[in-house]
């Protein structure tokens, strides 16, 4: 099928990218807003689309880039403050035996930085690479390491200071696509 | 002399990124340390925690304003992705950063030998069908959404040949999922069954046609969905719809 139009890639991905601006927002609004905003770079800047890359990586690009200088604006961020009470939990209802300890795990990762909350996402919930959320995210591996590790002490209950005296270095498979 | 284990090892065991041999150093760690061990554990259940959860959310719906734009932006960049890496491709590198490595290794040779266990399901769905079509009280159900379908299940409908007419479409059960069973008459009157589920398998990408479970099937898969047609047509005849239909772009 190479050489064949690819149709509605795009449409098909929309849970996926919904899911990532809901993730980065915390708020099923902001994530809308943040989704029809991506898609609007994404058609502008149409012409930045190498097609020998992943799309779903672009796309995953745009929405975390257009997050990032959003931000800066502090505006969306000071919304969400005042209204963390009413947040919104990530996902569907748990089972009961499941619940207590489910509801702990999402309040701890709604609380995470942004970026952290951003790579956990993108390894834990998109099942991404370390090369592949670096790509994505635009920052070196060992970035996405760190932020991996900060981000599991806090899951796991632990204070995020680093208290590990392991020295960073990159582990594992160089991938390539 | 291997080096320490750290942190950033643990956290790279967790999410598979470690070579066998590195791997095999964590787990010797592991095993004489026990609340390393349940640490690791811990993470990985917290991860799959996330997963579950993250991904079973409803996550709001598709405003007609955010189909618009995605089909628009679906437009504007078809244009440019001709003759490069196939969607197919595309999905299969997305499944290698989902499956473990090493199935993923495993899976890759002998994709075409083994006979796919969709081929049952679509076979059940066939069947279920040809009851429903003899049924006064079972109403089918012709118009055939395939936007819909796509977005929903995420199955992606093949553009059927000129003259080609959908009688009934019909969301399945199947061991994947939700699967498509669309009952088809040919230009010359033929009936034929297109079965589709959104799930990768070991069917070959270029179609096969055999007799299975007393019906002629062909089967093959696409850009991470799997196809089957069952029709009356001999297995050749079969065989060559199939290919047409692999051909057609997908709608």
């Amino acid at each position: 099928m190479s050489g064949m139009a690819r149709n509605k890639d795009v449409i098909a991905l929309l849970p996926d990218l919904r899911r990532y601006a809901q993730t980065l927002t915390r708020n099923t609004a902001d994530a809308e807003d943040l989704l029809s905003s991506a898609l609007l770079r994404a058609h502008e800047h149409r012409h930045t689309y190498q097609p020998s890359r992943s799309l779903r990586r672009w796309l995953f690009a745009i929405i975390h880039n257009l997050f990032v200088s959003q931000r800066r604006t502090r505006l969306a961020e000071q919304r969400r403050d005042g209204a963390l009470a009413d947040l919104v939990p990530s996902g569907a209802p748990a089972t009961q035996e499941m619940s207590a300890l489910l509801a702990q795990v999402m309040r701890r990762f709604d609380t995470l930085p942004d970026n952290q909350r951003a790579v956990l996402h993108l390894i834990a919930v998109e099942g991404m690479s370390y090369q592949e959320a670096a790509e994505t995210l635009a920052v070196p591996i060992g970035t996405i390491m760190s932020r991996l590790s900060r981000a599991r002490r806090v899951l796991r209950g632990e204070s995020p200071v680093d208290r590990s005296h392991a020295e960073l270095r990159v582990v594992g498979k160089v991938h390539h696509d | 002399m291997t080096d320490p284990i750290g942190e950033i090892d643990l956290t790279a065991y967790v999410d598979g990124e470690l070579d066998d041999e590195r791997s095999a150093q964590v787990e010797a760690y592991l095993a004489d340390n026990p609340a390393c061990a349940a640490q690791v554990m811990r993470d990985l259940h917290i991860k799959r925690v996330l997963r579950l959860n993250i991904r079973g959310g409803t996550g709001g719906i598709t405003t007609p304003e955010m189909m618009a734009n995605a089909r628009r932006l679906d437009r504007s960049l078809s244009g440019r992705s001709r003759g490069i890496p196939s969607l197919a491709l595309m999905a299969a590198l997305v499944v290698a950063a989902i499956v473990p490595l090493s199935v993923t290794r495993l899976g890759q040779d002998n994709a075409a030998s083994a006979k796919p266990s969709y081929l049952d399901d679509a076979v059940r769905a066939h069947r279920a069908v040809v009851v429903r079509e003899r049924m006064q009280s079972q109403p089918e159900a012709p118009r055939l959404d395939a936007e819909e379908i796509l977005r929903t299940i995420r199955i992606r409908v093949p553009r059927l040949p000129d003259g080609w007419e959908v009688k009934d479409a019909q969301i399945m059960p199947s061991a994947q999922g939700p699967a498509l069973l669309t009952s088809i008459t040919t230009r010359d009157g033929a009936d034929l069954f297109l079965f589709a589920v959104y799930a990768s398998s070991t069917a070959p990408a270029e179609p096969i046609a055999i007799q299975h479970d007393g019906v002629n099937i062909a089967y093959w898969q696409e850009a991470h969905t799997s196809y089957a047609v069952i029709g009356d047509a001999s297995v050749g005849e079969l065989d060559r719809i199939a290919d047409d239909l692999e051909d057609n772009d997908l709608v």
